[in-house]
């Protein structure tokens, strides 16, 4: 039995050092942006009498000549070809309703997705009423953005071997900017034993165990194919490490990557510490302050 | 935010099946709990407040003294309230509500709470009151200054700022921090002769007597709360009891047991909710591990409040109201 | 309940309120134009998308953002998404136990119509944004005050506005002196000072929102007979200063915040393959 109760202790190790990078510039609302000829206004921003103002507290970025502001927090906002990992929260009309923690729900198209038995062909009505057979109200998933409408609205499809519905873990909620896009967003960690985890770019983690390297063809997934497993306790030990370090590292707001995520769980390995210490507000603390160390 | 209380059957066969390994999801075994976070003091315009925190429930508790009279059927004793209020976030099971009807969009006329959020405020208060502020708990003829004269009528306030399972155990820790951190003033009321004689609106004369009240915090005493129970809440998932549970643990069990428990590891209350029934020998395990949880928890929320200077008529350093 | 109510006051129980001209003390201290010490602080309430606690003097508000999330009534009824603000008197932020709810609900409406022009809702489509907003004490200039709250938080969400607006409220009252009636303009007042000038009728009062970039005015609300345009423009002048101070205060309070959680990011890399 553990039972603690803790004071406030202050502020948090990362809040003493000095200022922003000299090459990001942080705007806050109603701020005018300096920009070039010819530029693209892109999220964020707004114009009036010719210039660019700011429309969010958030750093100015600039890929090639598109110009917006990206906030250092708000609700995801999704990009062609970012990773999702979403929650259906309805089905009809041919299509699933999936909370994403965005403005609105994104929408699975049953168009969009693999058929198993890896047949290429038209929906009938027949796949209308089974929709429930392959992904139900509540099921966890792991999707791409196909398109983002003018209105905000995400399109989604599940058509690769990677994507479907996942089992045989839990999810964890972080602020969806701490995810960016990365070269892989489904990996396995190195950690004894391994452990599956799929970084959502709009702040939903999964993690469970190991992904199967599926040895058929990409075209041929089919969504019914994840099935559960018994996950040994080990096994367990490991993937709440690993969602434990998640969490420690969103509460101090630092990115989640394959490779900060293991440094983070190696620390904890290191320092020995209990897999429930993590819970404690104070022992993460420690642990951070260690991890930003190595880093530094 | 996402509904925590609708978990895909996948989540819910993996928490399941790793209350039966007693290892869940973050680590922790069945009977751990997740540390509290405690400040008192912090609302300097009423007599006792605190904030509670623990993995996103957040609980602000204020009390305020007023002198009034005692009630007719117990002349010798004084009154005190439980107030809950969520805020607006907070629907009746703990999700967020988002774009509710019976929400109007904020014109004027707007702003009307939903009708079962207050409901669920109501009977939590109650549920408070009755749990952790018995007759063996607290003893009200203490509040009494004066028999069918004045007695101290105590109004404890609690905003559930957000709500991430273990509320009501947040709620029981944050309103005896809160009372601890209580002073009644001094006061001494007028002898007999010098009673003065009151025009009421009936035109019914009824003499009060005058009263005295000493301002100073260290004339004062402190609340009598040391016999205040908390709440410890445990849940029955698939036949196995889970102690201070996460929202998401929440959802999965299929009854829960409320028992408040004094300092001395006494039960003095228990409550059962949820629609599965519970075996007998399960909860009378419940009652002697929820003696020992309380008699863990008061102590160290008791060794907490002394580092705070809890109660205490000095100024405090505070780290800001809202010390992260 | 009957007889006196008893309420724990501080040891120095503050005397009536007064005015006089000039440099002359209120019963606080102050002069006619000084407004009371500010306090704020972001993400007080971590489990919101934006959070604020704002307080000036003793009046205290607390203030979170959810969303924008999805609302069926949204996308049913209009194109842009909408703005729905909560605001509640916490049961112990005044003296009376007496109900605010119909205080609570004019309250509501001002800060709507405000904020529904500050937020860009059209970027919104089909989404509702919820602002809850607590009233923690209540020592005057509540509007104003549950007004910066609100703003802080919404800033601190990374919701898109037009700027960052702040806001304060300004009364003036005509008092007789030696020779003739003489206008003074008082910034900020205290509960005290509300409940002795506001009730009589003799005070003219302006709730004004200014845009801190530029200067133009996104919320006012003024009532009384000194509403011409001399005295207009002095309380305008006066509170475009007060609000863009405000204004500053909550850049630095926005960039403190930002700083920190940017300090601990790598340094940034470009987007990889």
């Amino acid at each position: 039995m553990n039972v603690s109760i803790l004071t406030p202790s202050g502020p948090s190790p990362l809040d003493s050092s000095g200022g922003i990078s000299s090459q990001q510039q942080l705007v806050m609302p109603g701020q005018v942006i300096p920009t070039h000829s010819g530029y693209m206004r892109g999220h964020g921003t707004t114009e009036e009498n010719g210039q660019l103002i700011a429309t969010v507290c958030g750093l100015v970025e600039q890929v090639s000549a598109l110009i917006y502001v990206r906030p250092l927090r708000s609700r995801y906002v999704g990009e062609v070809g970012d990773v999702i990992v979403g929650r259906v929260d309805e089905i009809g009309n041919g299509r699933w309703y999936v909370e994403v923690c965005s403005s609105q729900r994104a929408q699975l198209h049953l168009a969009a997705i693999n058929l198993p038995g890896s047949v290429q062909r038209r929906r009938t009505e027949e796949d209308e009423k089974e929709m429930r057979r392959f992904l139900a109200e509540g099921d966890i998933l792991s999707t791409e953005v196909q398109r983002v409408q003018s209105d905000g609205l995400i399109l989604l499809h599940t058509r690769s071997a990677k994507y479907g519905k996942l089992e045989n873990g839990c999810l964890v909620q972080v602020p969806p900017q701490l995810v960016r896009r990365q070269a892989s967003h489904m990996v396995n960690l190195p950690c004894e034993p391994p452990v599956g985890v799929v970084l959502g770019n709009n702040g939903y983690i999964w993690v469970g165990l190991p992904q199967r390297e599926s040895a058929r063809d990409t075209i041929n997934y089919a969504l019914g194919e994840v099935t559960y497993q018994a996950v040994s306790p080990p096994q367990r030990q490991a993937i709440c490490r690993v969602r434990n370090c998640i969490a420690a590292l969103s509460a101090h707001y630092l990115q989640l990557t394959p490779q900060s995520i293991m440094d983070v769980y190696s620390a904890s390995v290191r320092g020995k510490l209990e897999v429930s210490s993590l819970t404690n507000p104070e022992v993460v603390r420690d642990l951070i302050r260690e991890y930003i160390k190595t880093k530094t | 935010m996402l509904s925590q209380s609708t978990l895909s059957p996948a989540e819910r066969r993996f928490l399941e099946d790793g209350v039966r390994q007693g290892f869940r999801n973050d680590g922790r075994g069945l009977l751990d709990y997740r540390p509290y976070t405690v400040e008192t003091g912090i609302l300097p315009s009423t007599s006792g407040s605190s904030r509670v925190r623990s993995f996103g429930t957040d609980v602000l508790c204020a009390v305020k003294v007023d002198m009034g009279s005692p009630p007719a059927d117990k002349p010798d004793e004084g009154v005190v309230s439980v107030n809950v209020e969520c805020s607006a976030s907070v629907a009746p099971h703990g999700e967020l509500e988002g774009g509710s009807s019976s929400r109007a969009t904020g014109r004027v006329g707007g702003g009307r709470r939903d009708d079962s959020g207050e409901g669920w405020s109501a009977y939590l208060g109650a549920l408070l009151d009755d749990l952790c502020l018995p007759p063996c708990a607290l003893d009200k003829k203490a509040l009494c200054v004066s028999p069918h004269v004045y007695a101290w009528h105590v109004n404890v306030d609690i905003l559930l700022l957000n709500a991430a399972g273990g509320v009501l155990d947040a709620m029981s820790l944050a309103m005896r921090s809160a009372l601890r951190d209580t002073t009644l003033p001094s006061v001494s009321v007028g002898s007999r002769d010098e009673w003065e004689e009151e025009d009421t609106a009936d035109g019914v004369q009824q003499s009060k007597p005058p009263f005295d009240v000493d301002e100073r915090p260290t004339a004062g005493t402190p609340f009598p709360a040391q016999d205040i129970p908390v709440c410890v809440t445990v849940g029955q998932v698939c036949s196995h009891y889970v102690w201070d549970m996460s929202s998401e643990e929440e959802s999965c069990a299929e009854a829960q047991v409320t028992v408040a428990v004094d300092r001395n590891g006494r039960c003095v209350a228990v409550h059962k909710s949820g629609m599965a029934s519970i075996d007998p020998t399960g909860l009378l395990q419940v009652l002697k591990d929820a003696g020992r949880v309380g008699v863990e928890l008061i102590k160290k929320l008791e060794a907490a409040m002394a580092k705070l200077g809890t109660g205490q008529p000095v100024v405090r350093e505070r780290l800001g109201f809202m010390a992260a | 309940m009957d007889a006196a109510t008893y309420r724990p006051l501080p040891p120095d129980v503050p005397p009536a309120p007064t005015v006089s001209f000039g440099a002359a003390e209120r019963s606080d201290g102050r002069t006619n134009e000084d407004v009371r010490d500010i306090e704020m602080q972001t993400g007080p309430i971590s489990s919101a998308v934006g959070s604020a606690f704002f307080q000036i003097g003793k009046t205290k508000a607390l203030s979170a953002v959810y969303g924008p999330r999805q609302s069926m009534r949204q996308a049913r009824t209009s194109s842009s998404g909408a703005v729905n603000i909560d605001l509640k008197f916490a049961p112990f932020a005044v003296p009376s136990r007496t109900s605010m709810a119909e205080r609570e609900r004019y309250l509501v409406g001002m800060l709507s119509e405000a904020f529904e022009s500050i937020i860009l809702v059209e970027r919104y489509a089909k989404s509702v944004i919820d602002i809850t907003c607590i009233v923690l004490e209540d020592d005057g200039g509540v509007l104003s005050a549950c007004f910066n709250a609100i703003s802080l938080a919404a800033a601190h969400a990374g919701l898109e506005m037009t700027d960052i607006v702040t806001a304060t409220s300004l009364y003036c009252m005509e008092v007789p002196s030696d020779t003739s009636q003489n206008v003074v303009y008082l910034s900020d007042l205290t509960a005290a000072e509300e409940a002795c000038w506001l009730s009589s009728g003799q005070c003219t009062e302006m709730h004004v929102g200014i845009a801190t970039s530029g200067s133009s005015i996104c919320f006012l609300h003024g009532t009384g007979s000194l509403l011409n345009p001399t005295c207009a423009e002095q309380l305008l002048g006066r509170a475009e200063e007060i609000c863009r101070a405000i204004g500053k205060e909550m850049r630095a309070c926005l960039k403190a915040a930002y700083a920190a959680s940017q300090n601990a990011a790598p340094a940034k890399t470009t987007a990889t393959e």
